[in-house]
């Protein structure tokens, strides 16, 4: 059975990148097949985004995403743009993952379950 | 006298007029319900049901839907938005007997469709945001639909669908989105449809 890579992203990694650049490095490292665990919760605008970039790329062979994450819903995006641009992070975490090969995400708003591996059918 | 004073003020400042877009995961029932406002307002209904994933796959648009209720009137334009998913994959379609060419193919216009509806959320005046009460309402796609809809402050209503059905559970989506009003109903029979007039004009009207 092929191994499942899994990329834990630190909040400060991505924090000088714009939103478009952050959206674009999460789908590049889907994209290979890894799962990214981010160590913050992304804003509305992002996670519009991200479905909006994954849909461009579905095809026969990457069929899209699954995503799930935790932290609390913060609509003020100013407010999430000024703590990015201090240099902080916003609370949270956000798991995305390549849909074939994750076969259930279920979250419950304070931890989420995953379970992913290749072939099979879904539990 | 608050409807009385509406009523006058309509008279002559004419109607509000606003666009409604219903927003949800596919299969939620969002073209059932564009359906059932549609029928008792403008006596035609709007788009196509399918038990299929991914039957609404362009924006369908019913202008000028003058909905009244207790007297009072809101002008509204009513958009059925294809369903939101962060995946969409042709083989699922072919368990439903649609040949591979046609899945591929609609496959593609599902994700045109998907991102129509995601472009069309700033651009809307109020929202319903429908849920299968069958199913955990508590997906990244709704989480997603209703953060963007609250930072624009587009005022929204979740309505909690296929009460109808057993395994229906209204409680887990309050319990889910507390801070949105909810109306339960069925859009198949027209259960507790009033109830959802009343609560968009008290939202929106």
């Amino acid at each position: 059975m092929p191994d499942i890579r899994i990329e834990f992203v630190s909040a400060m990694a991505l924090k000088d990148l714009e939103s478009s650049k952050r959206i674009d490095y999460l789908l590049k490292v889907i994209r290979k097949g890894s799962l990214i665990v981010l160590e913050e919760k992304l804003t509305p605008d992002e996670e519009r985004a991200l479905i909006e970039e994954t849909m461009n790329f579905v095809n026969d062979k990457f069929t899209g995403i699954e995503i799930s994450s935790l932290g609390p819903v913060e609509t003020n995006q100013w407010k999430e743009k000024v703590i990015k641009f201090l240099g902080g992070k916003t609370s949270g975490l956000t798991v995305i993952g390549p849909a074939k090969i994750i076969k259930e995400i279920k979250n419950d708003r304070s931890k989420i379950n995953l379970l992913a591996g290749f072939g099979g059918d879904k539990p | 006298m608050l409807d009385w004073l509406h009523s006058l003020v309509e008279r002559f400042f004419g109607a509000k007029s606003v666009s409604l877009g219903l927003y949800g995961a596919p299969n939620a029932g969002k073209t059932t319900l564009a359906n059932k406002i549609s029928m008792d307002f403008v006596g035609e209904p709007l788009g196509k049901v399918s038990e299929v994933p991914h039957e609404t796959r362009v924006v369908q648009k019913k202008e000028k839907v003058s909905m009244k209720v207790n007297g009072r009137k809101l002008n509204m334009n009513l958009l059925d938005m294809p369903g939101i998913a962060t995946k969409v994959d042709y083989r699922d379609f072919l368990k439903y007997g649609i040949d591979k060419e046609k899945a591929r193919v609609r496959a593609k216009e599902a994700t045109k469709g998907i991102i129509e509806a995601i472009k069309w959320l700033e651009n809307v005046d109020a929202a319903l945001v429908v849920m299968d009460s069958t199913e955990d309402p508590y997906t990244q796609v709704n989480i997603t639909i209703l953060g963007n809809l609250e930072a624009r402050n587009i005022p929204v209503i979740l309505v909690a669908n296929k009460i109808d059905l057993p395994g229906s559970n209204v409680k887990r989506i309050k319990e889910a989105f507390p801070q949105y009003p909810l109306v339960r109903i069925s859009a198949k029979n027209g259960h507790n449809i009033d109830e959802l007039y009343k609560t968009i004009f008290e939202r929106v009207g």
